[in-house]
């Protein structure tokens, strides 16, 4: 599916130049590839909770 | 090649590069429900560390985001004195640095409350919750402020 995005970029709008330029890039992509954007973004969180929740664990374990 | 932030994160943490976790992916590990598409990270932005981030990303494509023409992180800008902000897009993902986080410090002030994780086997600093929310509200976009909203939930009910 094609979009045009051109016009988003010419408006005024209340996006930041770095949000900007994300939506675009967002918009550019693929459906698998925002399905790999997403799966990607969801393993790094997967990632980080699970330390942060060992670390919570063991600052517990050391309070007990 | 596909969006792979292990990928980018790895290339930090292998290394050596010195920085510390912020943004999206910072709030979604406490536990936000706000996902997010950019890795963020606040570091000391030297001539010799981009020139180190030059090296460390030059397999990957790394292209100015912002500007229209997109010109490569590799070749530009050529002086390297009094940059703050990165703006990256790389083949594996969007990556920002920042040296100075609204609301909530450079790299040596969120240094003292960050929080030190083991992330894909290497260590990894995420800023702080309450820097994060400090600097969720001091942004004023009424994202950031929902996200800082869920933050102070999250912290108050799981005294972090």
């Amino acid at each position: 599916m094609n979009i045009d995005i051109s016009n988003i970029f010419t408006t005024e709008n209340a996006l930041s130049h770095e949000q900007m330029s994300l939506l675009k890039r967002n918009l550019e992509l693929s459906v698998d590839e925002r399905i790999n954007q997403l799966q990607s973004a969801v393993e790094l969180i997967e990632e980080m909770r699970n330390s942060l929740k060992e670390k919570n664990e063991d600052k517990l374990q050391a309070l007990t | 090649m596909k969006t792979n932030f292990k990928l980018l994160l790895n290339k930090l943490t292998e290394n050596d590069f010195d920085f510390i976790l912020i943004g999206g992916f910072a709030a979604a590990a406490y536990g936000s429900s706000y996902v997010t598409y950019d890795l963020d990270v606040c570091a000391v932005l030297t001539p010799a560390n981009i020139e180190k981030l030059r090296s460390i990303l030059s397999d990957i494509n790394p292209v100015h985001r912002i500007s229209n023409n997109k010109p490569s992180f590799l070749d530009f800008p050529e002086n390297l004195v009094g940059i703050n902000n990165l703006y990256l897009q790389t083949d594996a993902g969007v990556l920002d640095f920042i040296s100075n986080v609204t609301g909530a410090g450079n790299f040596d002030e969120l240094s003292k409350s960050a929080i030190e994780l083991q992330i894909f086997e290497r260590k990894c600093k995420i800023i702080s919750i309450e820097d994060l929310i400090k600097s969720k509200l001091a942004i004023k976009r009424p994202k950031d402020i929902e996200v800082a909203n869920e933050l102070k939930v999250i912290r108050q009910t799981k005294k972090i």
